[in-house]
C-alpha cells in the first residue's frame, strides 16, 4: 500500500484555516520523528488516532520504544500528560481518583486520579488485574469518570495510549476482546532498521532525545484539528466499501470473531483523520486500505483452523483487503 | 480424509458411468458385474490404503494387487488359496483366459458374446482405468485429467463401431465427469474456504460451497456442450453420429463424410459368424454378388477409395442411374432385387448387384457415376430397397477382341506404385505370356490363383515377418490367405498386365432360404477384383478358392469360368452352390488366438490409411467455373477481413461513444478512467478490483516513461476525485492524457501484444454487466 503523500488530491478549501491546521499536524509529526526514528508509518497512525479522538494500543516486545512513542506524543503537544504504570496490585481508584472526607469542610472531596489528563499513558496495561483494566477502559469509552454518584467530565482532547507486551509473555493478563475493541488502533513499533539503531547509539547514549523535545502545538490546536477531521467528506462508495470490509471479516472462515459495528465507526473516523493528515478533504479507498490492519486486526479472533495454519488476523485482514472489490462508483 | 473419500467415490462413479459405452460391443450382460466389482474393489482399496497413510506412490500398486485378487476370486478360485489369494497356477489360468479373451475380441466383429475371456479382459481394462482415474483424481488432485482414462474407454466404441457412441452412453460419461468435477470443487471449497466476496452479496458458507460446486460443474458442462456443438457449426467436422471415425473430405459442393469402410469390414471379411446381415428376393435363380465398395487406389501398402462427391447431380431418385462406364450396349437380363437389412445392421454404402440401373430407396442416397457405388452421408438402419440391375453377360466374341481401354477411363485404374516388389511384375509377365487378349490375360491370372494346391485358403494367414512386403510374401512364400489377399493380388497383377482393375468389396450371393429368399450373413463378406474391358465395362473375377476349402458362398461368373467352355451366354452354368456358411470357416480349435495381431495383416489391409486420395477432384473443379470462383474468393477474402476488423471497430466505436456522452466534470473523469481500464485490458495488463485508482496508477506508472506518468496520475486523480470528493475537480486535458498514456503503454509492450490489442481488444469481449474486471493477478506486479 502506498503511503506516498506526493500525489494528494487538491481538495477544495478547508474550513477555518486548514493550512494552519495541517502545518500544526506536520510539526507534531516532525517532532515525534526526532525521537522515534525510521518509523514514519507508526507515527502517522498514532497521529491519526489522536485526531480521530480514538485510543491507541501499542503492542510489542519490551524495549522497542513503545513508551517513548507515547511520551513523545504527549511532549510534542503542550497538554497534560499522565503516566500510569500498571501493576498487578493497582486498584481502580488509583486510576479514576477517590473521594476523601474533608475534615474541615465536613464533606467529601473528589481527588482526581491520573486519568484526568489530555494524554494518558497506560504502561504495560496487561499487567494489571482485569478489574483495574476495565476501570480505565470505561473512562476511555465514556470520556467521563463516575465516582460515588458524581460524574466528572474529562477534558478534550482525551487519548489513552496503552502499551502492552505480547499476550504470551510472563505475568500478563491478556486484554479481553471486548476491551481491545475500545482501542481505535493497535500498532507495533517493531525493531529499528540497522542504520536507525546505529544512529540511536550515537544520540541516545549521551542523553535522551525526549529531553530536547519541545511542545510544538497546543491542546487547542489539536481540538481544531479534531473539528476539521469531522468535516472530511466520506462518499457513499467509501461507506459501502468500509461496510463490505467489515462484513468480509464476519464471513471469513479464517476468523472466529469478526469486527463489531464499533469497528466500522472507528474505521471511518480513522480514515477521515488519515485523509486530513494527507491534506485531502475527502476519504479515498487507499485510506481505508492503509488503516484496515491497524484498526481491525486486534479485534478479531482467528478460527482454530487459521490458528493451526499460523494465519494471524493481520494476514487475514490484508488478504481480504487485497481481494475485496472496491465498490464501483456507478 | 472426507475429501479424499468423496473424491475416490466420485472417480469410481465416473468410471462406472462410463461403462455403458461398452454395452453395444458386447451382446450379453455377464460382463457388467465383473467390471463393476473390479472398479469398486479398486476404489475401496484406495480408501482403505489412504486411511493408513502409506506413501501415495504405493496406492496404485496396492490397488492393482487387490484387483488381481478380485479377478482371481471371480475367474480362477479353484487354483487360488482360499479362493482369493493368487497362486502361480491361478495366475496362469488368468493369463491364458485373458489371452483367449483378447484373441476373441480381435477376431469377432462386434457385438461379441461375453465369454469368460472377454469378461476378464473387460474387467481388467476397467480396473486399469479405475486405478488411473483414482490416481489422477485423488493422488494427483487433477480431477480434470480423469477425462483421459474416460476417453480411453470412449475411444473403443468409436474405433470399433462405425456409428460411434450412443448419445445416452455419452451423456452418462459426461454426467460422471461433471459429477467428479463438482465433488472436486466441493472439496476444494471445504479446504480453502470460499472466495472473499463483497459484503453486500454475502452468502452463507453452505451457499458459498454450493456456488463453488456449481461453478466447477458448470464450467465442465459448458465445455462439454461446446465441444459437442462446435464441430456441428464447422463444416468438414460435422458427422452423423458422435464422432464416428470420420474421414471428412472437403468436396466441391457439399461435404461428404464417409466412414472408413474397411475398419469394420476387415473384421467381417475374416468373420465366421452367421449373424444375418441382410436378406433379399431376386428374380434370378442364381443371383450375383452384392457390391458395396470399390477400392481403386493402391499406395503400395493399402487399397483405398478415392473420395466421393455427394452433390445434387448424383442424388438418386427421379431417373435411372448413370450408364455403367465402358459398356457400349448393355446386354443381359434385367434383374430385380429387393433387399431388406437385418435389424441391427446399418450401412452407408448399399450392397447392390453390379451394374445397378435404378435404385428405389427412401432418404438421400447418391450414386457415384464412375463406380456406381450407392452411398449416403450417414449410416442408416432398417433399410429396404429395390435394385434394378443387368446381369452382365458379355458375348464371347466381343470379350475376345483386343481393344485398348478408352482414353476416358481414369489412369488410376492402371497405376502400379513403385514400391511393389519387382518379382511380382516378373510373375505377372510369366503368367500372361501366352495370352493374346486382355480377357485371356485375366483368365490366365484367375486360373493361376485357383489352380489346385497352389494357394491355401485360411482366414488367419500366418504372420508376415518383419520387413517383408506383405504382397510378395503372400505370392511367393506363404501362399496362404483369404479373399482380401486374393482379390488385391489379382487386381494388382491385372494392372501390371495392362488391364484396368479395382478391388470390390461386398457380399457374395449368400445362401438360399426355404421360402425363396436369399440370406446373407457376416461370413459372406467378400472381396473380389473387377477388371475393365472396353465395350463390356467392369466385370468381376473370382481368384479366391470357393466351396468348403475357401470362401463358402463364392462363385465364379459364367464368363470367367473355364469349365463353361466359351463362357458366354450360359450364364447360369457355374456358380458353386453355397454350402452352409459354417463350413467355410477353417477349423477353429488348435489355432493360437494370439496369432492374429493387427500388425500381421497382409498388404491389402487398408485400415491404416484414410480413404482420401482426392486425385480426381481437380477434374471437376477446373474449367468453366474459373472466373466466378475468383470473385467468390475475393468476396470471401473481403468478408474475412471485414470480420477480422469488427473487434477493432467496436473498440473504436466504444471510445468515441464514451467521449461523446461524457459531458462535464465527473463524467469525463469516469470516461477517461474507463478508457484507461479498457486500454490496459486490451494490452493484457489486468489488476484485480481491490485496487483503488491511485494504486492502479502507481502500478502502471512503473510501465510507462516519466512523460506519461504525469498524465496517468491526472487520470487517476480525476477518477478518484470524481468518485469520492464532494466537489470533484477534473482537469480539462483528460482526453489528451488518455492518448498519451495509451501510446506509452503500447510502446512498453511487445509487437505481438500490440497486434493482439489492435485486432482483438479484450475489452470489447468483456461482459459489460459483470461489473468487474477479471480478478486475475496483475501480470507485471
Amino acid at each position: 500500500m502506498s503511503l506516498d503523500t506526493r500525489y494528494n488530491g487538491h481538495g477544495d478549501g478547508l474550513p477555518g484555516n486548514p493550512d494552519g491546521v495541517l502545518a500544526t499536524a506536520a510539526r507534531i509529526r516532525q517532532a515525534i520523528e526526532t525521537v522515534i526514528e525510521g518509523k514514519p508509518d507508526v507515527v502517522r497512525i498514532a497521529l491519526t488516532v489522536l485526531f480521530a479522538e480514538g485510543h491507541l494500543l501499542i503492542e510489542d516486545i519490551p524495549g522497542v520504544g513503545k513508551t517513548m512513542l507515547a511520551k513523545a506524543l504527549g511532549r510534542a503537544v503542550n497538554c497534560s500528560v499522565q503516566r500510569i504504570q500498571f501493576t498487578p496490585d493497582l486498584l481502580p481508584a488509583d486510576i479514576t481518583g477517590v473521594s476523601v472526607y474533608h475534615q474541615e469542610r465536613h464533606e467529601f472531596e473528589f481527588n482526581p486520579g491520573p486519568v484526568f489528563a489530555n494524554i494518558v499513558l497506560g504502561d504495560e496495561i496487561n499487567r494489571a488485574s482485569p478489574k483495574t483494566q476495565s476501570a480505565l477502559l470505561e473512562c476511555m469509552e465514556e470520556t467521563q469518570v463516575s465516582v460515588d454518584g458524581a460524574t466528572h467530565s474529562l477534558e478534550r482532547p482525551f487519548m489513552v495510549v496503552a502499551t502492552q507486551n505480547p499476550a504470551d509473555m510472563e505475568g500478563t493478563y491478556p486484554l479481553p476482546e471486548a476491551q481491545r475493541d475500545r482501542f481505535m488502533a493497535r500498532i507495533s513499533v517493531g525493531y529499528p532498521t540497522p542504520q536507525a539503531e546505529l544512529d540511536m547509539i550515537d544520540t541516545h547514549s549521551s542523553r535522551s532525545p525526549l529531553d530536547d523535545l519541545r511542545a510544538v502545538a497546543e491542546a487547542a490546536d489539536v481540538r481544531t484539528m479534531v473539528d476539521h477531521v469531522r468535516t472530511i467528506h466520506v462518499a457513499s462508495g467509501i461507506r459501502r466499501y468500509a461496510v463490505d470490509l467489515i462484513s468480509a471479516t464476519r464471513t471469513s472462515s479464517a476468523l472466529r470473531l469478526g469486527a463489531s459495528p464499533r469497528a466500522t465507526l472507528h474505521l471511518v473516523r480513522a480514515a477521515r483523520a488519515y485523509a486530513a493528515l494527507e491534506g485531502r478533504s475527502y476519504v479515498v479507498p487507499d485510506d481505508i486500505q492503509a488503516l484496515a490492519v491497524p484498526v481491525l486486526a486486534h479485534r478479531l479472533l482467528p478460527s482454530p483452523e487459521a490458528q493451526m495454519e499460523r494465519r494471524t488476523p493481520e494476514r487475514v485482514v490484508s488478504d481480504i483487503v487485497a481481494h475485496l472489490p472496491i465498490p464501483s462508483p456507478r | 480424509m472426507i475429501a479424499k473419500i468423496s473424491l475416490t467415490l466420485a472417480s469410481m462413479a465416473a468410471v462406472l458411468l462410463a461403462m455403458p459405452v461398452l454395452a453395444p460391443l458386447i451382446s450379453g450382460d455377464g460382463w457388467w458385474w465383473t467390471g463393476l466389482i473390479c472398479v469398486v474393489v479398486v476404489a475401496l482399496t484406495g480408501i482403505g490404503v489412504r486411511a493408513v497413510r502409506i506413501t501415495v506412490v504405493l496406492v496404485p500398486l496396492v490397488q492393482a494387487l487387490t484387483a488381481v485378487c478380485a479377478l482371481t476370486a471371480m475367474f480362477a478360485p479353484e487354483q487360488a488359496v482360499a479362493g482369493i489369494i493368487p497362486t502361480p497356477s491361478s495366475l496362469d489360468t488368468l493369463l491364458s483366459t485373458f489371452a483367449d479373451g483378447q484373441a476373441e475380441i480381435d477376431r469377432e466383429p462386434s457385438p461379441i458374446s461375453p465369454s469368460a475371456g472377454v469378461t476378464l479382459f473387460i474387467a481388467t481394462c476397467l480396473g486399469l482405468v479405475a486405478i488411473v482415474a483414482d490416481f489422477l483424481a485423488v493422488t494427483a488432485r487433477a480431477s480434470a485429467l480423469v477425462i483421459l482414462p474416460l476417453t480411453a474407454l470412449l475411444i473403443v466404441p468409436l474405433v470399433v463401431e462405425d456409428q460411434g457412441v450412443d448419445w445416452a452412453a455419452f451423456a452418462f460419461v459426461a454426467v460422471g465427469y461433471v459429477l467428479l468435477l463438482a465433488v472436486d470443487g466441493w472439496t476444494r471449497n471445504a479446504e480453502w474456504g470460499t472466495r472473499v466476496g463483497a459484503g453486500h452479496d454475502t452468502v452463507s458458507p453452505v451457499l458459498g460451497g454450493l456456488r463453488h460446486v456449481l461453478t466447477s460443474a458448470g464450467v465442465a458442462a459448458v465445455a462439454i456442450a461446446l465441444a459437442l456443438l462446435l464441430p456441428l457449426a464447422v463444416p468438414g467436422l460435422s458427422s452423423n453420429s458422435l464422432y464416428a471415425m470420420a474421414d471428412g473430405s472437403r468436396l466441391d459442393e457439399e461435404t461428404m463424410t464417409t466412414t472408413h469402410p474397411l475398419v469394420s469390414l476387415r473384421r467381417d471379411l475374416t468373420s465366421t459368424s452367421d449373424r444375418p446381415v441382410l436378406e433379399y428376393r431376386t428374380s434370378m435363380p442364381r443371383p450375383d454378388y452384392l457390391r458395396m465398395y470399390v477400392l481403386d487406389t493402391f499406395d503400395g501398402e493399402n487399397w483405398t477409395m478415392s473420395s466421393l462427391r455427394a452433390d445434387s447431380d448424383n442424388l438418386i431418385g427421379g431417373g435411372p442411374l448413370p450408364a455403367p462406364p465402358g459398356q457400349t450396349d448393355p446386354t443381359g437380363d434385367r434383374v430385380m432385387t429387393r433387399v431388406t437389412l437385418a435389424e441391427d445392421t446399418a450401412f452407408d454404402f448399399l450392397p447392390v448387384p453390379y451394374p445397378p440401373s435404378d435404385v428405389t430407396i427412401d432418404g438421400e442416397w447418391f450414386a457415384d457415376p464412375e463406380s456406381l457405388m450407392v452411398f449416403s452421408t450417414r449410416e442408416q438402419e432398417g433399410l429396404e430397397y429395390e435394385v434394378d440391375s443387368y446381369r452382365p453377360a458379355p458375348d464371347a466374341p466381343s470379350l475376345r477382341r483386343d481393344i485398348p481401354p478408352s482414353a476416358d477411363l481414369d489412369r488410376r485404374y492402371l497405376a502400379v506404385p513403385e514400391e511393389v516388389d519387382s518379382r511380382v511384375e516378373g510373375l505377372t509377365r510369366s503368367i500372361v505370356s501366352e495370352a493374346e487378349t486382355p480377357y485371356e490375360s485375366a483368365m490366365a491370372l484367375q486360373n493361376w490363383f485357383t489352380a489346385d494346391g497352389r494357394f491355401d485358403y485360411d482366414l488367419r494367414p500366418p504372420p508376415i515377418p518383419q520387413g517383408e512386403d506383405p504382397l510378395a510374401y503372400f505370392l511367393f512364400d506363404s501362399r496362404i490367405g483369404y479373399c482380401e489377399q486374393f482379390a488385391a493380388a489379382m487386381t494388382l497383377m491385372a494392372r501390371q498386365a495392362g488391364i484396368p482393375a479395382r478391388v470390390a468389396i461386398g457380399y457374395t450371393s449368400g445362401t438360399r432360404g426355404g421360402d425363396g429368399t436369399w440370406q446373407v450373413s457376416g461370413s459372406d463378406a467378400h472381396a473380389w477384383p473387377e477388371l475393365y474391358f472396353e465395350g463390356q465395362g467392369w466385370l468381376r473375377f473370382e481368384p479366391t478358392p470357393a466351396s468348403s476349402d475357401g470362401q463358402g458362398s463364392a462363385s465364379v461368373p459364367s464368363y470367367a469360368d473355364p469349365a463353361s467352355g466359351d463362357g458366354a451366354e450360359t450364364s447360369d452354368a457355374s456358380p458353386t452352390p453355397a454350402e452352409s456358411p459354417e463350413d467355410s470357416a477353417p477349423a477353429e480349435e488348435g489355432v493360437s488366438a494370439a496369432e492374429s495381431e493387427p500388425s500381421e495383416e497382409p498388404s491389402e489391409e487398408p485400415s491404416k490409411g484414410p480413404a482420401a486420395s482426392g486425385s480426381d477432384d481437380e477434374n471437376a473443379s477446373g474449367g468453366l467455373s474459373d472466373s466466378p470462383r475468383w470473385w467468390t474468393a475475393a468476396l470471401a477474402g473481403a468478408a474475412v477481413l471485414l470480420l477480422a476488423a469488427v473487434p477493432a471497430l467496436a473498440r473504436s466505436l466504444v471510445r468515441r461513444f464514451r467521449w461523446a456522452t461524457a459531458a462535464q466534470g465527473a463524467a469525463r473523469a469516469h470516461a477517461a478512467w474507463s478508457e484507461l481500464c479498457d486500454d490496459t485490458a486490451d494490452l493484457g495488463l489486468v489488476w484485480n478490483t481491490a485496487k483503488s485508482p491511485r494504486a492502479v496508477a502507481h502500478r502502471l506508472g512503473s510501465e510507462v516513461p516519466h512523460s506519461a506518468r504525469e498524465a496517468l496520475w491526472r487520470i487517476a486523480m480525476a477518477e478518484e476525485s470524481a468518485r469520492y470528493a464532494p466537489r470533484p475537480e477534473v482537469p480539462k486535458s483528460l482526453d489528451a492524457d488518455c492518448r498519451t498514456v495509451r501510446a506509452a503503454l503500447r510502446a512498453a509492450q511487445g509487437p505481438g501484444v500490440r497486434l493482439r490489442a489492435a485486432l482483438l481488444p479484450a475489452s470489447v469481449l468483456r461482459i459489460p454487466w459483470s461489473g468487474e474486471r477479471r480478478p486475475a493477478r496483475p501480470k507485471t506486479a
